[in-house]
């Protein structure tokens, strides 16, 4: 539906958007992340003809930006970071004329702007003049400005800043009633939010597209191990002796042995191998008769990912397509080992070391690295040959 | 671009400034066509039609109709909603051009019906109809003109009175441009000087609009180059070349003397549709630069 090919922006001698490429689908609500100065806002205005690129081409249904601008913006509503608003209209004047001005059939201006209001929920302030509205009024005028002509793309450049939590509440539910039969690509700093409405994410730092996928392709993309929260019925030594003998283990912790007789433990081991470790793990407790009370996968929220994504790095070229062929790539589960060969990347992720929690008497240290050596997924640089778990494998 | 029009002409009447300056320019007009026309007894409508030109009256008040025109747009950051509409860069300048002068024409559109009125008391028979309604569109043709300007003005800033500064400023230029041509020294070097200048600066307002030095070095260096060339082959044709130049392209002049002696100069309505047109689309012009910038 949207394709952005090469794009380029330069301010002076200022690169603001430097070489992304992505295409959006249709029928999807897209988070359009990065840190202040990232990009975002240039890349939005550039998406919706507002600016010009230096280089680059956008195809909206496969109408070009550059060659056709009319046509192309037929498509699309905008609102930008500031609502377009004038003050001196009342909302009814000013979607009647952002009507007008989209071309909107003369019979049926009316009924548009009627229904758009209805939907933003401005009608009971209609003919009041846009300078005397509450900021959050404000942002739905925008907002339904955007609307106004039925457009199939609607994107919004933080359509809920210096919103109050109801009002937040209240357009974050009117921007998922819009996802579904449009594409909305919005950009917010509330990271929750779009955790919250987005069913994919866009990623920009620096300039440059960091990821584009769903969040939960570009967290395996980023995590090479899952960490799993482990409740058992059995002693802390039982815990510990019968994790370290499950193959495929990374690393564990005992995190909580309680009067109960329960053992909380957590367990790291590579992601691709999450359903084969969660057997093994299960069978090594039942052939010592010991209960699996629970077993959970802990989820990385959209902060780890954002700041994964956008922090630490200088976002050169090198780090941009590993990013992106990652985020591409997790399609297929075979797709993941090749993210997670990237060099480096763990450097940021915590590994736990059991001999913090457990001393150095647990016995049975051996060094699980070289059993992973054949194992793809695993094969991530350099810590996998620093780790020396305290329970060796079988 | 109709919507725009109207979205325009309605904020000048709202906003009250277009209603204030037409009731100024009519009062104006007013008091000319009493002095002249009734106190004085003349049969010239023109003549109370030049005063509006002669007395700085549309210099100083299309100024403050065009300020707004952009540069209210760009302050208020609705131009983002301007450039996001489906809708033509020249149709958006064009809408906003032609709301600016129906709010300068207005006052004149009205006065178009003062020489009906003096031609019911013009019982010796000496008005002449087409001489007044000449006038009119002489000055109509060169508030036209003066709108693009203004117009443009408000295209390269964000604030409005800068904007209207900069428009005073030009048309008190354009006012005076036969004072500085008679000022002018006529020698052939000062000439040839004042013209590869003129291409220097030409060239630093390519380079501003476009960034694009290339392009302003051939704005400077084929002027100036033909320039010098020229003058060396044969220094005579600059001299008094350059006060030539501004007497015949004197901006006001062309309407005051069609004016006054009630002459349809077909060159002042070429001239002043040409300075508008070239201003709209100059004016358009720093309106796509803005979305390269």
């Amino acid at each position: 539906m949207i394709k952005v090919s090469h794009l380029t922006k330069k301010y002076g001698k200022t690169l603001a958007v430097d070489d992304i490429s992505f295409e959006v689908e249709g029928g999807s609500i897209y988070g359009f992340l990065g840190p202040n100065g990232a990009g975002k806002s240039t890349t939005m205005n550039i998406i919706t003809g507002c600016l010009a690129p230096t280089e680059g081409e956008i195809l909206i249904d496969d109408i070009s930006m550059l060659d056709d601008p009319v046509a192309a913006k037929r498509l699309i509503g905008y609102l930008p970071e500031t609502p377009p608003l004038y003050s001196d209209m009342t909302p009814w004047e000013y979607l009647r004329f952002v009507a007008e001005a989209k071309g909107v059939r003369r019979d049926r201006i009316a009924d548009e702007v009627a229904d758009v209001m209805a939907a933003t929920g401005v009608a009971d302030v209609k003919d009041r003049l846009i300078r005397n509205l509450s900021k959050g009024y404000r942002q739905r005028v925008g907002i339904a400005q955007a609307m106004v002509g039925d457009p199939d793309i609607i994107i919004l450049d933080e359509p809920t800043e210096g919103l109050d939590p109801q009002q937040r509440t209240e357009i974050r539910a009117l921007i998922n009633d819009l996802g579904r039969d449009r594409t909305v690509i919005l950009s917010s700093h509330v990271l929750s939010e779009v955790q919250e409405i987005c069913d994919k994410i866009i990623v920009i730092s620096h300039g440059k597209l960091v990821a584009n996928d769903t969040m939960e392709n570009i967290s395996r993309s980023l995590t090479s191990e899952t960490t799993m929260l482990l409740t058992v019925k059995a002693t802390p030594e039982e815990t510990a002796a019968v994790i370290g003998g499950v193959d495929g283990v990374s690393s564990f912790e005992i995190v909580d042995g309680a009067d109960d007789g329960t053992t909380s433990a957590k367990v790291k081991y590579a992601s691709s191998r999450d359903m084969e470790l969660r057997e093994a793990i299960s069978f090594a407790f039942s052939d010592i008769r010991r209960a699996v009370l629970s077993m959970s996968v802990e989820e990385e929220n959209l902060e780890d990912i954002f700041l994964k994504l956008t922090s630490t790095k200088d976002t050169d070229e090198n780090d941009a397509d590993d990013a992106n062929d990652a985020a591409d790539s997790n399609e297929s589960d075979e797709a993941d080992g090749d993210a997670e060969t990237d060099d480096g990347d763990e450097e940021e992720y915590v590994v736990y070391d059991p001999a913090d929690y457990l001393g150095d008497d647990a016995g049975g240290v051996e060094d699980k690295a070289a059993d992973d050596d054949d194992d793809d997924d695993n094969d991530d640089g350099g810590d996998g040959d620093d780790y020396k778990p305290l329970f060796g494998g079988k | 671009m109709l919507a725009i029009y109207k979205k325009e002409l309605r904020s000048y009447l709202f906003g009250m400034m277009g209603c204030v300056i037409a009731v100024v320019m009519l009062a104006i007009a007013g008091f000319f066509i009493v002095n002249v026309n009734v106190n004085s007894a003349s049969a010239h409508f023109e003549y109370s039609t030049y005063f509006l030109v002669d007395y700085f009256v549309l210099v100083i008040t299309i100024p403050f109709i065009t300020m707004r025109s952009i540069a209210e747009e760009r302050r208020s950051k609705t131009e983002q909603l301007l450039f996001s509409l489906p809708v033509p860069m020249y149709k958006i300048v064009l809408a906003k051009y032609f709301a600016s002068l129906t709010v300068v024409a207005a006052p004149l559109a009205v006065c178009a019906v003062y020489p009906l009125i003096l031609k019911l008391f013009d019982t010796a028979g000496v008005m002449s109809l087409a001489a007044a309604y000449n006038a009119l569109l002489m000055v109509a043709l060169l508030a036209a003109a003066m709108t693009a300007i203004g117009v443009f003005a408000s295209s390269l800033v964000e604030n409005q009175i800068i904007a209207a500064l900069i428009t005073v400023a030009i048309f008190l230029l354009l006012y005076f441009m036969s004072s500085i041509a008679a000022a002018f020294p006529t020698s052939a070097t000062a000439s040839m000087v004042t013209l590869v200048a003129a291409s220097a600066v030409l060239g630093g307002i390519v380079l501003a609009a476009t960034k694009n030095s290339t392009a302003a070095c051939i704005a400077t260096g084929v002027p100036a180059a033909l320039c010098i060339a020229l003058f060396i082959y044969d220094r005579t044709l600059f001299a008094g070349l350059v006060p030539d130049i501004l007497y015949s392209i004197d901006f006001f002049a062309l309407c005051s003397s069609s004016t006054i002696y009630g002459v349809f100069d077909l060159r002042a309505v070429v001239y002043y549709v040409t300075v508008a047109a070239l201003f709209v689309f100059v004016t358009v012009q720093m309106m796509q630069r803005r979305r390269y910038n």
